[in-house]
This record gives structure tokens, C-alpha cells and sequence, in this order.
């Protein structure tokens, strides 16, 4: 299976809006050069490709149980995810209603 | 895992969390990029550490590889997985339908996109990159290691390095390329306390760029000089500059040209001083300055032309060079931080420190110059070599001041350049006064109604042996003249008659040949004189005596011819 990851960069919506965690999403026009994102229904991302300058890599941690928690701390675990150079960058859409609009009346 | 139908997915925002690293560089894989950020270890400390700093060394095996820091930052973001691969469930139903759909679902593969995880946090090197310099046996160290993980046979010619570092060469630890990780915005901020004053100096820096106009050095042959300058417009009355301005400005309405070290002089006799800058620029809203000629340096009073005032030559400039037989007093004194007092040396207390010293004529005390210099102009026009006075009275004056400085030197040994000093200008100033009293000679010949006026100017001389005889000689010249135009009136009535007019005009060539003889001795008399003043000085009387008695020798030989005029008036009675 072969595998390619792509970074989603917020961080120029993140100072507007938060982003709840466990929500719902709808990620479109993946076949596309700007794919849109849905957040919960509500919010609506536009996206843009960037290259990385160098290389963005990827880390995951994982918190190790030990048998007697008492004892000892929590120990986290690095692992190596993925190794990137393409970056998915969104900002907010123009008009949220009138995209709505539009695609209802598709619809 | 979700299927992209019409480049759309679906799905739930992940809880599980995920950071990245945004490696400055292209790892040729995974591990010797963890290997370059000090492996799982270092990294797990980079995330547990206070400073969060995340060390990176582009060539891990080299000890001496300066590291570059990476900063950890809170982001916000997700990781998207795109995968491709294939169903099966689609495959088992075509096989109950027709060969064809089965073949066409085969063919086409699925692809799956799902966001994986959330990213809260990023490490940024946003320091210097490493320019160390590389030592090439660790370069080649580097270089086997590459190709053993490539399975790649080392080149034969990388042998001998390697040799080389069996043979323990000498490792010096080469220099960072920057002491700086991380670049720093420094910014110079101006004292506040100097504000004001910068703003002055600028203001004043603009006007003098625009109106002050040319003042140092100016050419002496420029037609126009810089003109008179309202100072007072740019100098506020409360400032400090004000009182000096004042001080300097009314220098020059004393007198119009001064030299620079009498400025100062003055200044602090007054309690001001000041820096060499700020007196040049006091000076220049007051005075300008030329580049050569009599005045050289010497600032002069805008608006003020010496060049058309005869009465500037008393302000004309003197020089004295130290004679060479004197100079190791200078030399000695080269490092003499005690700077002597100007008015001193222009008094003649002491001797300069410098091997060569300019002066101004005006400031010199001593009676000789100060009544010389004072004496009516003979020059109409100030020429650029010695202004208003004559090349000859300059170096008199220039003697003059020699002697007087030599007599004040400190130590021992200088007498004999003083008597040679000393002799020479007594030689000059000789020379100076024959030729003051034969031209005024001259003019009284041309002008004889002024006979009196002349005589004054003879009696006012600083006599000498010599000038007395001298002006002997010039009245027994006068009777000459009379005696001449006693002569011109005989020839007049002898002319009357045809026969004594052949006779009388042989009498005329002997009276020619005579006048041609004096007008040359008196031409020749004062060329020859300084050079016979120069040779021998003993000798000067007896020469003079010798010019005297040929004029009385003269007067006999005019006796002899009214002689014979009286004898050819009896022949022509008989």
C-alpha cells in the first residue's frame, strides 16, 4: 500500500476561530488545486498547496503504561509517522453564506 | 479510512496528537534524520526540556560540528494520509456479473484519504546554518559511512586519507564561522541629552553648504572674495556659540586680518577656549582665508580685499626658518607638548620649537620693521610673490627678523651664526637705504619744484657714514646740471653765425660724448652697488670715494672747454 501525507496548516485560521476536537468534517475538491474543508457544518476553509522549505517531519507520541502507575511517571514514546514536503495551507472562505447559498441551490 | 468519491471525503477530526519537525535540509531517509537531531533520545529531551531546544548537527560524526538550534512553537494543524489501494469486496460481486464490469473494476484502484492526527506543536530552526569549516578526513569518514549504507565500494583513491589518519594527524579546532546562533536586530539609539545639539549641528551643517560659499584656501587671483556674512540670524543670543562668535567677530573689526595662533592668543587671554573645529568654524561667519600669495592662511575679514588696500601690507606675512646649524634645538624639542606663548614669540623672548615659524609683520616688536613697514607704498599693486613691498625690502625684513631671534637662543654655539647673520643684513639694509635715497634723487631731477619736500625725506633717513657721502655726491650732481644748462644757452647764440657754427658743432660732439659718459656711470651706479657691498665690505668707502672724485674730474674738463670759448671769441674779434 503505498502512502503520501500532507500537512493541513491552520495556523493562520487558528487566531480567528477555535477548532473543536471530535467534530465532524468534509474535506472536498481533493482532485483539485484548492480543496475545501468543512468544520462541523459550519466553518469552511479554503486551501492552498505550498512546498516545504527542507523537509517537515512527522512524530507521533504515545503514552506508555506501565503496571503500577503509582510508582512510576508517565513515559511518552516518539515514533517516526511520516516525512513530508507538501503542505495543505488554509485560510477562512470569502462569504460563508453565500458559498452555502450557492451550493444549496446546486443541490 | 475513507474513500475519495468525486474528490471528497468524510470523517471525524482525531483526538490523537502528533508533532513536526521542519528539518532545514533533505535527509536522504528517515533515520539519518533522526540520527542528525541526536537520535529518539535527544528529540524525547528537546520535547521535556524547559528551553525546549532541539539540537541539530548536519555531521553527526564529527565532534567539532557546531550544532544549529531548533525552537519549539504551538501550532495548529492536522496530518492528511493519502493511500491507495484495492477493494475486494467489489471484486467478489463482479465475479457474478459479466466478465467485463469484473475486468473494469480491477483495473481501477481505490483512493483512500484520512486525516490521522492533530498538530499541536512544530520545531522551527530559524538560527544560522553550519558553515564550519570541514576537515577532509572527517569529510571522508562521513563520505565511507554514506557508501557502506549505500553498498557502495569506497574509491581506491580515498586510501590515502585514510592513511592519513591512521598516521594521527594533528586535528586543530577550526574556527566557528559566526559566534552568533541566532540573528539579533540591533539598533543604535541616540543619547536623548545630545538631541538638540544634533539638531543645531545640522541645521548649521545645511546653512553652511548653501550660503556660506567658498572660504578656506581661496586663489589668490579670484576677482571676488566672499562678501560680509549676518551671522547673527543663525547664532541664538542665549547659546554658548553667541559669546564666542561676539569675540571673534570683534577681532576683526580691531583689525582685518589676523593670523590663527594670535586668534587663539587672544581668545584666551579672554578665558575662552575652544576646539579646533569650533574656532574654524567661529572664523569662517567671520574671515576667509587664501591659498598663496602674501597673505597665505592668514584669515582675513569677509568683505575686505587686501589685495586693493595699500595699507594691508603692514598685516602681510614673515617667515623665519631656523638656520641649519640650529635645527637640533628643534629637534630636541620636537615632542615639547609646552606650547610657547605666541605673544612671546612675536616679541622675541624666545626662541620657536618649530623649524619654521610664519609671522605676521604687523605683530612683530621691533623698531626697525615697525618703522619700515610703515613707510609710504612704492609698489602701486600687491603682486603675488611680495605683495605691497618690493622682493629686496622682504628679505631685509626677513633678516631682521633672524637676527633677533638667533640672539635669543637658549644654548651655547650660536655665535657665529649669528655675526653671519648679523653681517648680512647690516649688508642689506645698506643696500636698501642707497637705493631709498637715489630715487628719491631721481624724482627730484624730474620734479625740481619739489626740491624741498625731498630734502625733508633725506633728513628723515637713519644716516650712516656712507649715506653722508652719498648725498655729497648727489649735490655736487645737481651743480653738474646747472653747469649743463649754462652750456645748452651758449650753444643757442653761437648757432647765429654760419662760420663759427662749423667750429661749434665739434665743440658739440665733445660736450655728446660727455653727457653719454655720466648718464652711463649714473645708470650703472646702483646695479653695481650691492655687488660691491656683497664682496667687500671694507672696500665700500673707497669706492664711493672713487665714483666722487671722476664726477670732480668731469667738472675740471667743462672748466677747459669755457677756456677755449673765450679763446675763439678773441681769434674772431682780431
Amino acid at each position: 500500500m503505498e502512502e503520501e501525507f500532507v500537512m493541513i496548516d491552520l495556523d493562520e485560521v487558528s487566531r480567528h476561530i477555535e477548532i473543536p476536537s471530535d467534530a465532524p468534517y468534509t474535506l472536498s475538491g481533493l482532485d483539485t488545486l484548492n480543496p475545501v474543508l468543512t468544520i462541523d457544518g459550519k466553518i469552511k476553509l479554503v486551501g492552498e498547496y505550498i512546498e516545504t522549505i527542507g523537509t517537515c517531519l512527522a512524530f507521533s507520541e504515545k503514552e506508555e503504561v506501565s503496571a503500577s502507575e503509582n510508582q512510576m511517571p508517565h513515559k511518552k514514546i516518539i515514533e517516526p509517522v511520516a516525512k513530508l514536503h507538501k503542505i495543505l495551507k488554509f485560510r477562512l472562505a470569502a462569504l460563508d453564506n453565500d458559498d452555502g447559498e450557492t451550493k444549496t441551490n446546486n443541490l | 479510512m475513507g474513500i475519495i468519491e468525486e474528490g471528497t471525503i468524510s470523517g471525524t477530526l482525531p483526538s490523537k496528537e502528533a508533532f513536526v519537525v521542519h528539518f532545514p535540509g533533505y535527509p536522504s531517509s528517515i533515520s539519518r534524520a533522526i540520527e542528525t537531531l541526536g537520535g529518539i533520545q535527544g528529540i524525547t529531551q528537546a520535547r521535556e526540556s524547559i528551553s525546549n531546544k532541539l539540537e541539530l548537527r548536519f555531521r553527526p560524526e564529527d565532534p567539532y560540528a557546531h550544532p544549529a538550534l531548533g525552537e519549539q512553537r504551538p501550532c495548529s494543524g492536522f496530518l492528511l494520509r493519502i493511500s491507495k489501494q484495492d477493494i475486494k469486496k467489489p471484486e467478489s460481486q463482479s465475479v457474478l456479473d459479466t466478465s467485463r464490469d469484473v475486468c473494469l473494476e480491477e483495473a481501477s484502484p481505490v483512493l483512500c484519504a484520512d486525516i490521522v492526527a492533530r498538530l499541536s506543536e512544530s520545531f522551527h530552526f530559524d538560527g544560522m546554518a553550519d558553515y564550519q569549516h570541514v576537515i577532509p578526513i572527517h569529510a571522508d569518514i562521513a563520505q565511507q559511512k554514506k557508501r557502506k549504507w549505500m553498498d557502495v565500494d569506497p574509491l581506491t583513491g580515498k586510501s590515502d586519507l585514510m592513511g592519513l589518519a591512521d598516521e594521527d594527524v594533528m586535528m586543530l579546532l577550526p574556527q566557528f564561522f559566526a559566534p552568533k546562533d541566532i540573528p539579533d536586530n540591533v539598533a543604535l539609539k541616540p543619547p536623548a541629552t545630545s538631541g538638540p545639539k544634533k539638531k543645531d549641528d545640522a541645521a548649521t551643517q545645511n546653512f553652511y553648504e548653501i550660503d556660506v560659499g567658498p572660504v578656506f584656501a581661496i586663489d589668490f587671483s579670484v576677482k571676488e572674495i566672499p562678501k560680509k556674512l549676518k551671522w547673527e540670524d543663525f547664532v541664538s543670543r542665549s547659546s554658548n556659540h553667541w559669546q564666542w562668535q561676539v569675540a571673534v567677530s570683534a577681532l576683526f573689526e580691531e583689525r582685518p586680518i589676523w593670523t590663527r595662533d594670535s586668534v587663539v592668543q587672544r581668545l584666551l587671554d579672554k578665558g575662552l577656549k575652544c576646539t579646533h573645529h569650533m574656532l574654524n568654524r567661529f572664523l569662517l561667519r567671520a574671515a576667509y582665508y587664501f591659498s598663496s600669495g602674501p597673505f597665505l592662511r592668514f584669515w582675513i575679514k569677509r568683505g575686505y580685499d587686501p589685495r586693493n588696500d595699500p595699507e594691508s601690507r603692514v598685516y602681510q606675512r614673515m617667515e623665519f626658518r631656523v638656520p641649519p646649524e640650529l635645527r637640533g634645538y628643534c629637534d630636541a624639542n620636537a615632542t615639547n607638548n609646552s606650547k610657547p606663548s605666541w605673544n612671546d614669540i612675536c616679541a622675541f623672548k624666545l626662541f620657536p620649537f618649530k623649524c619654521q615659524t610664519f609671522l605676521q609683520l604687523f605683530e612683530l616688536d621691533d623698531e626697525y620693521i615697525q618703522r619700515e613697514i610703515r613707510k609710504p607704498p612704492k609698489q602701486t599693486t600687491c603682486s603675488h610673490k611680495s605683495g605691497w613691498f618690493s622682493e629686496a625690502m622682504l628679505d631685509t625684513l626677513r633678516l631682521r627678523v633672524a637676527v633677533r631671534f638667533v640672539s635669543v637662543f637658549p644654548e651655547t654655539g650660536f655665535e657665529d651664526v649669528f655675526k653671519s647673520i648679523q653681517e648680512e643684513f647690516e649688508r642689506s639694509e645698506k643696500v636698501q637705504i642707497q637705493k631709498e635715497t637715489l630715487k628719491p634723487s631721481l624724482v627730484k631731477h624730474r620734479e625740481a619744484t619739489k626740491g624741498s619736500e625731498d630734502m625733508e625725506t633725506f633728513k628723515s633717513v637713519n644716516e650712516n657714514v656712507d649715506a653722508n657721502v652719498n648725498e655729497d655726491g648727489e649735490d655736487e650732481n645737481l651743480d653738474d646740471e646747472d653747469e649743463d644748462e649754462e652750456e645748452e644757452e651758449e650753444l643757442d647764440m653761437a648757432a647765429g653765425d654760419n662760420e663759427i657754427s662749423l667750429d661749434s658743432h665739434g665743440y658739440l660732439d665733445t660736450e655728446n660724448s660727455s653727457r653719454t659718459y655720466l648718464q652711463g656711470l649714473f645708470d650703472s651706479f646702483p646695479s653695481s652697488e650691492p655687488n660691491l657691498y656683497g664682496d667687500f665690505a671694507v672696500d665700500d668707502g673707497s669706492d664711493g670715494e672713487f665714483q666722487i672724485y671722476e664726477e670732480e674730474s668731469e667738472g675740471l674738463y667743462s672748466i677747459d672747454d669755457d677756456h677755449n670759448d673765450d679763446d675763439e671769441e678773441e681769434d674772431d674779434d682780431d
